[in-house]
């Protein structure tokens, strides 16, 4: 069977698509959807932005897994095609974690990515 | 006591008045709400709440914490107004352009429609409060203030850009002429110094350049600008790195002032000690024919500052070399 390159998209984990339905619920917008997004910053470079929204932008490109809808901006998905938001929980836990194959390096706090 | 500050050459800068162009360097307004919040994130000073009509130096730095220019940030009432190196603006609208992802900034280059003059020796303030005729004259270190002249709109920066009292006019480009006239044809004492005695005084300050002192083969802290930073503000690019360097006491190199007895320039750039070993490394020089003497701007590693001797060769010799 031949090898065919799945496109580039924006996953999300189970376990953080439902961490983000109960931060939704108790911030008390449980119909919101999420946006992430990349600024300039951090010690490497680039940093991570998520927020709840109700709309998105005209603009953004919208992906939508485990029923929750991601929208991103386009230059902000040129640095995030192919990663996924995955949710480390526990006491030593560090939340959202971005899991991004461009990131060629990032911070010791783990904010921060270079590409 | 200055170096150079005894000599006729240079007695524009050190005793009375010189006037010279700095449109060569770039200008940026930028302007938006999230400008400040912006440039915070990708320099080293802090920006936010800078109050209008000041500046500060900041140090735009890659996320190694190397040197992309060095700038001057001002809070005007149209923007920020941010100076860079000569001829850099472009590459420091870029990098600023890359990391605004829908922030609402833009940056207008307004390089070529604006005009710098630059005014330094102890004589400026005087000049200057004659030249607007105004009362009093007296500007804190990187505050601007605005004026008029025969209805021309001028911004005048204190600068002290070589480390003397010095001010720096911007006007629009079309009246650059007519300005710079009048300040010529004024009753004090103005020189017009050369591009080789503009340099002497820099390297006589110890004030980096771009392409020589500044570039990405060095850090702010081994530059010696560690008063552009700020290690209270947070992340920046390149801040985990200076931050480790600075807290760690890493820093390497050290930005020196040097002078040798000769006025023929080095055959490298290379210093050593005594044992021949490469030690440091000279990135910029003058040779002041008056004095028979160079002067130069070098790293050294931190190890050799406490070196009894440093040399640079100089044809088939090696000459000693002082740290001033």
């Amino acid at each position: 069977m031949e090898n065919q390159k799945k496109p580039l998209t924006i996953n999300i984990t189970k376990t953080a698509a439902e961490h983000v339905r109960e931060f939704a619920t108790s911030s008390g917008k449980p119909d919101s959807s999420m946006r992430v997004s990349v600024k300039g910053g951090g010690c490497s470079g680039l940093t991570y932005v998520l927020d709840l929204v109700e709309t998105f932008l005209p603009d953004d490109k919208i992906i939508e897994v485990h029923g929750l809808k991601l929208g991103v901006d386009k230059k902000s998905y040129v640095f995030l095609a192919g990663t996924t938001l995955d949710y480390s929980g526990g006491l030593n836990g560090k939340g959202f974690v971005f899991n991004n194959p461009n990131a060629k390096t990032a911070c010791g706090c783990g904010t921060s990515f270079g590409v | 006591m200055s170096f150079l500050s005894e000599n006729l050459e240079y007695q524009a800068f050190y005793q009375e008045i010189a006037a010279f162009d700095k449109s060569d360097l770039g200008r940026l307004l930028i302007t938006g709400t999230e400008a400040p919040d912006l440039l915070e994130r990708l320099t080293t000073n802090k920006i936010i709440g800078l109050p209008l009509n000041t500046g500060v130096q900041t140090v735009i730095t890659t996320n190694k914490g190397r040197i992309i220019d060095l700038l001057y940030v001002y809070s005007t009432d149209k923007g920020l107004l941010v100076i860079t190196s000569k001829n850099n603006q472009d590459t420091v609208a870029s990098w600023i352009d890359y990391y605004t992802f829908g922030e609402d900034v833009a940056i207008n280059d307004i390089s070529a429609s604006t005009a710098m003059i630059g005014i330094a020796g102890p004589k400026t303030f005087d000049f200057l409060k004659s030249f607007f005729s105004l009362d009093i004259f007296a500007l804190d270190k990187n505050e601007l203030t605005k004026t008029q002249f025969e209805n021309i709109d001028v911004s005048i920066i204190r600068s002290d850009s070589h480390s003397v009292l010095g001010a720096d006019i911007i006007v629009e480009n079309e009246n650059q002429n007519f300005i710079w006239n009048k300040i010529m044809s004024s009753s004090f004492d103005i020189e017009n110094p050369s591009d080789l005695t503009l340099n002497a005084v820099r390297i006589n300050e110890g004030i980096p350049m771009l392409g020589h002192e500044l570039t990405q083969e060095y850090n702010p802290l081994e530059a010696g600008l560690i008063k552009s930073i700020n290690f209270q503000k947070g992340c920046y690019i390149g801040q985990e790195v200076i931050a480790r360097l600075n807290t760690y006491d890493k820093v390497k190199r050290s930005l020196i002032k040097i002078k040798w007895n000769s006025s023929i320039p080095p055959s490298n750039n290379v210093i050593v000690d005594e044992s021949n070993k490469e030690v440091g490394k000279l990135t910029s020089m003058s040779v002041l024919n008056s004095m028979g003497q160079c002067i130069g701007l070098g790293y050294l590693n931190k190890k050799a500052l406490k070196t009894p001797s440093l040399f640079l060769a100089i044809q088939k010799n090696l000459a000693k070399i002082d740290i001033l």
